[in-house]
């Protein structure tokens, strides 16, 4: 391992378990791990779902194992600061992290207070507060949002809120959760650009491999069965691009296997028009779109460019105020209402927990598949098939103590078992690496005719997509076949 | 999407001190549990209306009038049976439906209710969270308090998104044909999973952001300057004795 003279993080031979439940000792997240980031350095750590990054990240920021109990062992040096003998508000100038999940980190109901509350912890005078939040606003973009309630942003504005807080506090070092995937290519590029301009010392977490962060980072480090398995200057380097591709985080550039070649027209969008009741400034316009049996298409856009809201309208949980969506019947194409498009067009929330609710695996796949009146050994022969296609743990485990990617692979397995026409999946690549969405795609692929996936992330788009929409303010801007760049489809 | 009972606003009523307006809450309360005439609450309850309807619109007026429509006519439906004193009004063969205590006594309760909504509604409608919570530090309420209103305040409108949420992602997966009661439990689950889970999360995300420092807290927010206060003081001092005294002069 590279490491440099005056390390700002130091972490060796950690070792990490968390509590197990009853008797039974959970396996260690961490075991021998050691890492050195220098400096005024970007670094990346690349690591499957489940490799413990995010872990690590909450070690090094105190809260781990402060909030969830678990053993912990190992040197942490943070600036020359013990970690382990210190409590996350007197790091918070140290440290700060940009977690996966926004929500879990905003908790004020205005965009300019949630910045200005560690400044006010801190001591800072006001008229100081009043600068920095006026600046980190500028700096990301957020000024027109200075009144609004951040559970309002998009995915990629929320991220941009957090980027803000931190800057407004300016901690030494800064530790990106996945948190770059969610923001579009523009502000990838100049998120990246001020932290080396600057000299900040930065840690990205990252599943999957990113062409803008590999050219912007200095350190690149593997994680995988609890430790550092590959590190290296160079994200291109020979041995460790090698690391990267045994462990799933390069995507192949093989296309999922394909039930049929793009055909028939299942589903048309024509004259769509929507606004959110009371919100001025977004609205979706999409003109005209005919989705086939036997496309996989990408969906890809800015951060509030109605991705999502687009995907929603397709199967029906938000109703456009004009024109609408249709799809095919004997008789033709009609006009789908709302609980049509329900029962035929299929919707993979981005959070997991909106739709895992049930106490085992096994009754989470069986709902669906009873809904549909198969006998019981119908059932079980699915569920079997279910779970060894996505590997999931034994049926009768919860589900609410499976992994984020456990979890995941499950969304993904009750959607296989639904009979749903075209599915529509919502940012299914995030914080999966590249070998687990192509895994969840090559199962889902086959089983429903039409798929659409919305992401941020072009090259994941272009290696797996036939087809790629890019929506822009609310408006499909781009629609191309990948292998011919830029040739309509 | 969030609920957010506040509305930005640039009218007299938004710029009316905080500190005044919660405190002008109290004599508007109390003026409709006063004796007195029974036009006096109506009138009340008349000039709110015309306060919303006249600053915030027309629209505005519909807001809380919607909301509370149920509990007004179980209101109307459910009092005249408890007061049948008095002249009978309405009857039916023998039974009598509604007396003129039983009118009265509807119209007073009808009145307050609607008095009160319009009253918080007025209020609360025109101020933001964060000058209410830096009143009720102004007031002495000490701070670690102000943030679980704070949190609360948050989090109500955000369970109601993850609601939303949760019943979109089950109507997909379940289809509308559910049966009602069966349908309420998973989501219920679905929801408290959520809510357990948040607890770390957001103890985590305040300790991040230095809750729990012994440093001395500054304030971002500030409260209009205290000439201000005084002046919509008088201003609500005023409207308090006009909400008040004449329950006394035209006691019964």
């Amino acid at each position: 391992m590279n490491l440099a003279d005056t390390p700002l993080l130091l972490v060796k031979d950690l070792f990490f378990r968390y509590p197990g439940m009853g008797t039974e000792s959970a396996p260690p997240v961490h075991d021998g791990l050691s890492l050195s980031i220098p400096a005024g350095s970007v670094s990346v750590l690349f690591g499957a779902a489940d490799a413990g990054k995010t872990t690590l990240a909450r070690i090094i920021a105190g809260l781990v194992p402060r909030f969830s109990g678990g053993s912990l062992q190992g040197a942490l040096l943070l600036d020359g600061l013990d970690i382990r003998k210190s409590l996350p508000f007197e790091l918070m100038e140290k440290v700060g992290i940009v977690s996966q999940d926004s929500d879990e980190q905003i908790f004020t109901t205005r965009c300019d207070t949630e910045l200005a509350f560690a400044l006010e912890s801190l001591g800072v005078p006001r008229p100081q507060i009043v600068k920095r939040v006026d600046r980190c606003l500028l700096e990301m973009g957020l000024s027109a949002f200075r009144e609004r309630n951040p559970s309002t942003l998009s995915g990629g504005e929320k991220k941009r809120l957090l980027l803000a807080c931190l800057s407004a506090i300016g901690p030494a070092l800064w530790i990106l959760d996945e948190s770059l995937p969610e923001l579009d290519r523009a502000w990838k590029a100049r998120v990246l650009d001020s932290f080396t301009g600057r000299g900040k010392t930065v840690l990205a977490l990252a599943s999957r491999w990113s062409p803008i962060l590999a050219g912007k980072a200095s350190f690149f480090a593997l994680l995988s069965q609890g430790r550092i398995v590959s590190s290296a200057g160079r994200g291109d380097a020979p041995d460790f691009y090698g690391s990267l591709s045994r462990d799933g985080i390069l995507p192949r550039h093989e296309k999922p296997r394909r039930r049929d070649t793009p055909s028939d027209v299942l589903l048309k969008a024509e004259g769509v028009r929507f606004r959110f009741p009371g919100q001025d400034g977004f609205s979706l316009a999409i003109d005209s779109l005919e989705l086939r049996a036997g496309e996989l298409c990408a969906l890809l856009g800015d951060n509030g460019s109605g991705k999502t809201t687009f995907g929603k309208i397709l199967c029906g949980l938000l109703i456009p105020y004009a024109g609408g969506i249709s799809l095919s019947t004997s008789g033709g194409f009609r006009k789908a209402p709302p609980h049509e498009l329900n029962a035929r067009v299929g919707y993979l929330f981005q959070n997991p927990d909106h739709q895992i609710y049930l106490p085992t695996v096994r009754d989470e796949l069986a709902l669906g598949l009873r809904r549909q009146g198969l006998d019981r050994v119908e059932i079980d022969r699915k569920i079997e098939e279910a779970v060894e296609l996505f590997s999931l743990p034994d049926p009768s485990s919860p589900p609410a103590l499976m992994s984020y990617g456990g979890r995941r692979r499950l969304q993904a397995a009750i959607s296989y078992l639904l009979p749903r026409e075209i599915l529509v999946l919502d940012e299914i690549d995030s914080g999966l690496s590249c070998r687990e969405v192509e895994r969840l795609l090559d199962a889902l692929v086959p089983r429903a005719p039409g798929i659409v996936f919305i992401t941020h992330d072009m090259s994941l788009a272009e290696s797996l997509a036939d087809r790629i929409l890019v929506m822009e303010a609310g408006k499909l801007s781009r629609d191309f076949r990948p292998s011919s760049s830029g040739e309509p489809a | 999407m969030t609920v957010d009972f506040f509305r930005p606003g640039h009218s007299f009523l938004h710029r009316f001190d905080p500190r005044a307006k919660l405190l002008l809450l109290m004599p508007l309360f109390v003026c409709f549990f006063l004796p007195g005439p029974l036009w006096l609450p109506a009138s009340y309850a008349g000039a709110l209306a015309l306060v919303i309807a006249g600053w915030l619109g027309p629209r505005e007026l519909a807001v809380p009038l919607r909301a509370i429509a149920p509990i007004l006519l179980l209101i109307c439906l459910l009092t005249p049976p408890f007061h049948l004193r008095g002249r009978p009004l309405v009857r039916l063969f023998s039974l009598t439906l509604l007396t003129s205590e039983g009118l009265e006594e509807t119209i007073l309760l009808f009145m307050r209710f609607t008095g009160i909504t319009l009253a918080s509604f007025v209020v609360f409608r025109t101020l933001d969270l964060n000058d209410f919570v830096l009143s009720l530090r102004w007031f002495g309420l000490p701070f670690s308090l102000c943030l679980v209103l704070i949190v609360t305040l948050r989090y109500i409108p955000s369970l109601g998104a993850t609601w939303r949420n949760v019943r979109d992602a089950h109507r997909l997966r379940s289809g509308p044909s559910q049966p009602k009661a069966r349908g309420w439990m998973p989501l219920f689950t679905s929801i408290l999973i959520e809510a357990i889970k948040g607890i770390p999360s957001l103890a985590m995300a305040l300790e991040s952001r230095g809750f729990g420092r012994k440093t001395p807290r500054t304030s971002y927010a500030v409260l209009p300057a205290a000439n201000r206060f005084v002046a919509y003081l008088v201003i609500a001092l005023a409207v308090s004795a006009v909400l008040i005294v004449p329950s006394f002069l035209l006691r019964r």
